[in-house]
């Protein structure tokens, strides 16, 4: 995991697009899971040479990471989702506030650690992480964003060869 | 605003000891998926031998269902050892076979296939390269019909289209070309049909064609996203035609339409001799029942599409005729036809070398018909659509 998320470039992504919207309203529903993450998968299907498949081959590690942040979040505040495009990878990355309270699992090595999210994803967070990584061949990362924030952040290669 | 996801189905099948998981499984808790895991516990306990697991159309799954699951497995993988449990996955699916590899790889009695074979009965048969030119030819000779028909059926310039079972792509690329659509997905379960698709788009410089691999019964596809999907001479040769329209109808808007053409090979037709030519293609009929596929299928689209839901239905038919352009293109088109049914499909039912002889004679005299200059020579085809209500 350390290994694959030095990989990160930031510099030479472009913005494709970000969703924001209430902690509340994305967790009055569970489904608003995964209405979300067809919506951005759709969008990062877009240019590959099969949309279809691509798009439903991200959605899967991206619903994760979407159901990880629905049951991290903790109300109030606001979440973000927003895609990148680079030359080699796309981005999702997931923003949101952090709580001041003891950790959880969900980190990737050598990362800091997800404040906020409940005990119950301790094991859970970390097997996910390693096995969406090894899976999609995403690098993936959690991370503090700024004083108050937290950012999950997954670069899925954009040349996947499916046959 | 409904926020379902599209709901998962799970049946198991006696006969084959084979569980059917299909569609969307992305619950919030385990519980949510209770008796599905019920119905798995229930079957991996009360069968011994092979059990299958086909998850070939499971489209999503998430983390929470996908360790529900593997936790029944494991744990009866662990208490009888000698059971076999075969996981069947799809290569439509990207993520479906490294996700249950993960779990074969910790039990050396649970493996994972992966299912790639034709999944159409008639696909082995077409997707030979040298097959290649001919179909071709018949789009060609269709589309002078069906470019006057479509329109009826409601294309016109600018609609987000889907052509499902595209084969080799040539009739999306006259769409794209003629009728300009917004959006065009082309759908094929075959990869090389679809290889040859994207050689030819780039060869004319066709851009915007949207290829994808795909198993039109389980598409990958959204809900209502399509003004106007097409599906031509598919169902006919699908041992499921229910299923893949229930799939046409779910991708296409309320309010578009999908267009489906079907033949009914019993009533080609040709003179001279017409009753060899007569006799060849009802035999015809019954050697594409044999291998569950039927090419009588035309005149039931209208039922078809009714069944499925549809409103508005209209249906057309017209003949391909060796009148249609150079008679050497009807001829070449029933030749290979006589290579794939005489000596292809009726060698593998195992008809005699006497049947086979009689079964080719039609196919000559129909290209004798054909090439004739007195001669006529017909393929009649229905073309149908109906529109999804709003």
């Amino acid at each position: 995991m350390e290994e694959q998320a030095s990989g990160f470039d930031d510099h030479a992504l472009a913005p494709m697009v970000s969703l924001e919207l209430n902690v509340a309203t994305f967790k009055s529903q569970w489904q608003f899971c995964d209405r979300i993450t067809e919506y951005l998968s759709d969008i990062l299907g877009q240019g590959h040479s099969d949309p279809a498949r691509y798009s439903n081959f991200l959605s899967v590690a991206a619903n994760e990471l979407i159901e990880l942040a629905f049951r991290s979040t903790r109300e109030p505040g606001r979440i973000s989702f927003s895609l990148y495009r680079g030359a080699t990878s796309n981005r999702l990355r997931i923003a949101f506030a952090r709580e001041d309270r003891e950790s959880t699992g969900m980190r990737s090595t050598g990362r800091q650690p997800l404040p906020g999210a409940g005990p119950d994803l301790k094991s859970d967070g970390t097997i996910l992480l390693k096995d969406l990584a090894t899976i999609f061949r995403a690098a993936i990362r959690i991370e503090q964003d700024g004083t108050h924030g937290m950012q999950i952040i997954a670069d899925f290669p954009s040349a996947e060869d499916f046959q | 605003m409904n926020l379902l996801a599209r709901p998962f189905t799970v049946h198991f099948d006696p006969t084959n000891q084979e569980l059917l998981l299909s569609g969307k499984m992305r619950p919030e808790s385990a519980n949510e998926i209770a008796d599905a895991l019920k119905l798995v516990r229930q079957t991996l306990e009360q069968y011994s031998g092979v059990v299958y697991l086909n998850v070939k159309r499971l489209t999503h799954i998430n983390m929470t269902a996908f360790t529900a699951l593997s936790d029944i497995l494991t744990a009866h993988c662990r208490t009888r050892p000698e059971r076999k449990i075969v996981i069947i996955t799809s290569s439509v699916v990207a993520w479906s076979t490294s996700l249950f590899q993960t779990l074969a790889t910790s039990q050396p009695n649970l493996s994972v296939e992966v299912y790639d074979s034709a999944f159409y009965p008639g696909q082995t048969f077409v997707e030979d390269e040298s097959f290649i030119p001919i179909l071709r030819t018949q789009t060609k000779m269709t589309w002078r019909h069906e470019r006057e028909l479509l329109p009826r059926h409601g294309l016109r310039n600018g609609l987000v289209m889907a052509d499902i079972c595209c084969g080799i792509g040539d009739f999306a690329a006259l769409v794209q070309r003629e009728f300009k659509p917004e959006r065009l997905v082309a759908l094929d379960h075959s990869i090389r049909s679809l290889d040859y698709a994207r050689r030819v788009a780039a060869d004319f410089d066709l851009q915007g064609i949207e290829y994808t691999y795909g198993d039109a019964s389980q598409m990958l596809l959204r809900d209502n996203q399509f003004d106007f999907v097409t599906c031509r001479h598919s169902l006919q040769i699908f041992n499921r035609p229910e299923m893949l329209l229930r799939e046409l109808y779910r991708i296409c808007k309320p309010g578009g339409r999908v267009y489906i053409t079907n033949e009914k090979n019993s009533h080609c037709l040709g003179e001279p001799h017409a009753e060899t030519i007569k006799w060849t293609y009802e035999e015809v009929a019954k050697l594409f029942r044999h291998f569950d596929m039927d090419v009588e299928m035309g005149p039931k689209s209208r039922h078809l599409l009714a069944d499925a839901g549809f409103d508005a239905i209209k249906v057309d038919c017209f003949m391909v005729t060796n009148l249609d352009g150079d008679p050497q293109d009807f001829a070449d088109i029933i030749e290979a036809w006589e290579n794939v049914y005489a000596g292809e499909m009726a060698v593998r039912r195992g008809d005699s070398v006497d049947f086979i002889r009689r079964f080719r004679q039609g196919f000559k005299d129909h290209v004798f018909a054909a090439l004739h200059p007195k001669g006529y020579a017909g393929w009649p085809i229905w073309a149908a659509s109906g529109r999804k209500p709003l």
